[in-house]
């Protein structure tokens, strides 16, 4: 058995050396692709102006302006070209629609529901009285913004030894 | 004049330059640019000159395109264009909260605007403000019912707001309008039900999870999936019969998942021992070669059974030579009698196959080859090493080495055993031989430097590593490119033992950088998973995100940036001198002036090295004039460059600290020392309440925690001192301290800490250091009660002596160097390995040594 356990001598140092940066060279690519696209077009696809319509006419058009540097082909992996493709542009898909128009409206139901419950918790909260001396002292003992502030002593109800054991909590 | 109308021709060219940007061609945008702005009439064209801006910095100008931009939006400051490239120009910056407000100006202009409302909603997602994508998620479902990203997006936002009924009914809605004939495979719809049966299983619906995932079955390409989905749902609803069936069918897909076994028994519900043991038994059998089945009764049987079945258990194992066995076995050793078991039979077998080469006397049948032998003894050396008998484990690692001196493992282990008893050169030493044996693994490379960073070596580690990081640039830029995390917080512990701040801030600066960028990088997912369709990825994605800095690394490195900061504030750094000054406090004046020429030669040997690497920066520079590696040269130049000596000399330690705090406050709030950190931190801003926060979060998590105890005393005897309170606050205090101290006095509280934990050494070294710091007369006492070593004290072991030698020498007790070596020399009976407890005298010899130790003391006395 010891015998073919490996021992590998330094010479075979080389042929690994050369195959370790695949690995590395994926991450690298990613963060190439990354700079080029956050910058560029990439996830957010182009600026609103042109409607749908108009685009299309251009699509005729394009062939014929300018001529393109040639793209360079790429000699990564498609792992890394795959990366590349994220942050393409892509036209949303359509769907057929049938049924659209009950959906629609059993989500503006819902909706309008929701809203209200929230504003109704809002007011409440606005109607409690706090002083001003109260909520800069929680602000700076505790370290937290304005709003935070003043929303944990709103739900105390403005009593500020329970808003603070609360956040001390 | 600048915001007129352009004429037809105009118009299609600038139509044009959208279409170039959207598909990357930049170089053509910026010729239809110049062909539009060199016709005088349209010179000072707003929009124009916005999107030659925008196209500019796709180009990797972004001082130009800063430069149009604004200059487009000045001329035309009512084009929702104009602002919605600014916001555009903002968000490639990084700048969000800035983008939104140009978004929100943009649709103020145009608040139909389809692409506005999408990049609205990517920045909000990203900024997780959920609301308000759900807000702009439903603006969008409103303008374009028909696409297919408007539903999703919007259920999405129900199902993040955990509002799953509405999200549910989205997505149902949603699947109906696709229509995907049944025999037909769509990975696309495939995903689309999984995720719709993710949420319904999120919501508790099980009843409809099952009923939907059974009905759409064959439209879904996760065959396994299906199949674990619905093991889990029938125990949930408590179909037990059908769900061993599920989980018996995994088991054969995979009787290596012990998940399956775990389902299995609880839809088997077995009462007794006998009937799990029975199923295990037959699984075996149908499985002969599984290891599984044969691994997890062990966990199961105590006593004579569990003899039995380890026995064969082990045999095969050992016969066949399987490394990692002791790994798998490790999880037994909390229970005592198991171990006495294992230990007996191992060390059974390793008697009888030294003389006959068979397990036990008196077999008969084939020899064991002569690798059994040498398995056996290194799994006895982790046996020995795991209950802390560290020189038998070096016996049987010696033992087993003598026989075969190429196997790596045995020297890994070996570094190991010097690891846990306290000589990291050793344990560094011996891991290079390990490397020595195969340069070309990279695991062991990787160990090795590891080992050489516990030992301080941060040179010979970044050597090490360099074997594997790409030629020409150096080791360290490289490993940090590439965000090799575990190099990098390992460093960090090295600079910091060694007193170097600047170097250990600046590694944890670039490990925060890195969890900056990776929450940065899950930008373009919220479009790419959406067109395809990989929502349950997606959601995890941004789930993962939303805990990112809870991660291990992160926290190492912010613990020992808070650590550094905190030693920052109570010593600064005023000139370069004075860092000097402290390590060579300890040191004779002929070891200081060894030191002194010692560093004047690293120094210089560094700056050499350090113009060594500029000229092959330069030259590197000017070689590659390629075009990939000039837009990183400018984005890398975005960064504040971090430089170790502005660092450490932060005009505001406890602010820098306070930024590393949070996300931990946040995220790691169930782990003490986040609070405790915090405590650390606060107590030196001198903030009551956070103090308080911090002890009672910390108090809810462990009471009896030794840390803890002294920061409770440290804060309360600051609040006593304290006299000018605001009332409220003291009012706050009062109450709630009450409630952890019960009104005893300090002093007795300390007591009643010391009775209760008078068996671990921990805690009366933490009880001791406070009896010191509230009566300074009762030093005696309390040097008496650290440095314990009797037989009823359970936590004898290195790293808490180590911390016990540490804390005499920082100064925690006054002055007491003679107790101090009494204890040392009483540690060094104890473990005689360990090279802090080393008399001093071999230390003198290698002033590196005595360098070493010194550093540490520093940093120990840092110990809060």
């Amino acid at each position: 058995m010891p015998s073919q356990l490996k021992l590998l001598e330094p010479e075979h140092k080389e042929g690994v050396v050369q195959g370790w940066p695949r690995l590395l060279r994926g991450r690298k690519l990613w963060a190439n692709c990354r700079k080029s696209s956050r910058g560029g077009a990439g996830a957010a696809g182009g600026i609103g102006m042109a409607t749908e319509g108009d685009v299309e006419l251009e699509l005729e058009t394009e062939t014929s302006g300018p001529e393109r540097p040639p793209e360079k082909p790429r000699k990564h992996d498609s792992g890394a070209a795959d990366l590349e493709r994220v942050t393409d542009y892509a036209e949303e898909k359509e769907i057929q629609s049938s049924n659209l128009e009950t959906a629609m409206s059993v989500i503006g139901d819902r909706r309008s529901r929701e809203q209200k419950a929230k504003q109704e918790r809002e007011k409440e909260l606005a109607k409690v009285t706090i002083k001003k001396e109260d909520l800069e002292l929680i602000m700076t003992e505790m370290e937290i913004s304005r709003a935070a502030a003043e929303r944990s002593l709103r739900e105390h109800m403005g009593n500020v030894v329970e808003a603070l054991i609360a956040l001390t909590n | 004049m600048p915001n007129m109308q352009l004429p037809p021709k105009e118009s299609n060219l600038f139509k044009r330059i959208l279409k170039c940007y959207e598909q990357k061609q930049y170089k053509n945008g910026l010729k239809f640019c110049k062909m539009i702005l060199s016709n005088p009439k349209f010179a000072e064209h707003g929009e124009t000159l916005a999107m030659k801006g925008l196209t500019l910095n796709c180009l990797g100008k972004k001082e130009e395109a800063y430069e149009f931009v604004r200059k487009g939006l000045r001329n035309d400051v009512k084009s929702h264009v104009c602002w919605h490239v600014y916001g555009l120009l903002q968000r490639s910056d990084k700048k969000y909260d800035e983008a939104i407000k140009c978004y929100r100006n943009a649709l103020k202009l145009d608040k139909d605007n389809l692409q506005i409302l999408r990049d609205l909603s990517l920045l909000q997602i990203q900024m997780r403000d959920l609301e308000g994508y759900r807000e702009t998620r439903y603006q969008l479902l409103q303008l374009r019912p028909t696409q297919r990203a408007s539903w999703i997006g919007y259920a999405i936002a129900y199902h993040l707001l955990k509002d799953y009924d509405m999200a549910l009914k989205l997505l149902e809605e949603f699947r109906q309008t696709q229509q995907v004939p049944l025999n037909k495979i769509d990975y696309e719809y495939s995903e689309l039900i999984l995720y719709q049966n993710q949420v319904m299983r999120e919501a508790d619906l099980f009843q409809e999870s099952l009923a939907h995932i059974e009905t759409y079955e064959q439209q879904i390409c996760d065959k396994l999936l299906v199949e674990e989905i619905k093991g889990e749902i029938l125990l949930k609803l408590g179909r037990l019969k059908e769900a061993s069936e599920v989980f018996r069918n995994l088991i054969d897909r995979n009787a290596e998942n012990w998940c399956y076994y775990e389902g299995l028994e609880k839809a088997l519900q077995l009462s007794t021992l006998e009937e799990r043991l029975q199923i295990y038994e037959e699984i075996s059998e149908q499985h002969p070669r599984a290891f599984s089945p044969r691994r997890l009764p062990l966990n199961l049987v105590p006593g004579e059974k569990f003899r039995e079945l380890m026995d064969r258990f082990l045999r095969v194992n050992f016969s066949k030579g399987c490394p990692p066995l002791f790994t798998t076995l490790k999880s037994l050793y909390y229970d005592t009698e198991k171990v006495s078991i294992i230990q007996e039979l191992v060390t059974n077998y390793e008697a009888s196959l030294k003389t006959c080469d068979f397990f036990s006397p008196y077999e008969n049948g084939e020899k064991e080859p002569p690798t059994t032998l040498l398995w056996v003894q290194y799994f006895l050396a982790q046996h020995f090493d795991k209950l802390g008998q560290y020189s038998l484990a070096l016996d049987y690692i010696n033992a087993a080495i003598a026989s075969t001196p190429t196997l790596i493992e045995l020297f890994y282990l070996k570094a190991k055993i010097y690891k846990h008893i306290g000589n990291l050169r050793e344990a560094a030493k011996w891991m290079d031989e390990a490397q020595s044996l195969d340069t070309a693994d990279r695991f062991i490379n990787s160990k090795c430097a590891k080992y050489m960073l516990r030992a301080n070596m941060i040179k010979e580690a970044e050597e090490m590593c360099s074997k594997f990081t790409r030629e020409g640039t150096s080791a360290m830029e490289n490993l940090n490119e590439m965000q090799c995390m575990w190099f990098q917080t390992e460093c960090i512990s090295a600079y910091q033992r060694l007193g170097r701040y600047g170097d250990a801030l600046k590694k944890c600066h670039e490990v925060e950088r890195h969890f900056f960028e990776i929450t940065d990088d899950q930008f373009d997912f919220h479009t790419y998973c959406m067109r395809k369709m990989t929502l349950r990825a997606y959601v995890d994605l941004l789930r993962l995100e939303d805990i990112l800095r809870r991660h291990a690394f992160y926290f190492k490195a912010a613990r020992s940036a808070i650590e550094i900061y905190l030693k920052l504030f109570d010593n600064p750094l005023t000139n370069e001198s004075k860092q000097q000054e402290i390590n060579s406090e300890n040191l004779s004046a002929k070891e200081l002036k060894k030191m002194l020429s010692k560093q004047r030669r690293a120094q210089k040997k560094a700056k050499l090295e350090e113009e060594r690497k500029h000229a092959e920066r330069e030259r590197q520079q000017k070689n590659q004039k390629k075009k990939r590696d000039d837009e990183e040269e400018e984005a890398s130049g975005l960064k504040e460059e971090l430089i170790p000596e502005k660092l450490e000399r932060v005009e505001n330690p406890l602010e820098e600290a306070i930024k590393f705090l949070i996300p931990l406050k946040n995220l790691v709030a169930d782990n003490i020392d986040t609070h405790l950190l915090a405590f650390e931190i606060y107590f030196r801003k001198g903030k009551f309440l956070l103090m308080l926060q911090s002890v009672k979060r910390a108090f809810a998590i462990d009471s009896n925690n030794p840390w803890l105890h002294e920061c409770l005393i440290r804060f309360s005897k600051s609040v006593s001192k304290q006299s000018n309170l605001p009332d409220i606050v003291s009012k706050v205090l009062s109450q709630e301290m009450q409630k952890i101290f019960f009104n005893k006095n300090l002093e007795s509280f300390n007591e009643d800490f010391l009775k209760r934990n008078s068996t671990s050494l921990q805690h009366l070294l933490s009880g001791a250091k406070m009896m010191y710091f509230l009566d300074k007369s009762r030093q005696e006492k309390a040097i008496a009660i650290a440095t314990r070593l009797d037989e009823t004290i359970k936590d004898k072991n290195v790293k808490t002596l180590i911390k016990v030698s540490e804390t005499l020498l920082d100064g925690s007790f006054g002055s007491c160097s003679s107790q101090y070596e009494n204890y040392r020399m009483a540690c060094h009976n104890l473990l005689p390995f360990t090279c802090v407890f080393l008399p001093s005298m071999s230390e003198v010899n290698s002033p590196s040594a005595a360098l070493n130790h010194t550093a540490n003391c520093d940093v120990l006395a840092n110990e809060i």
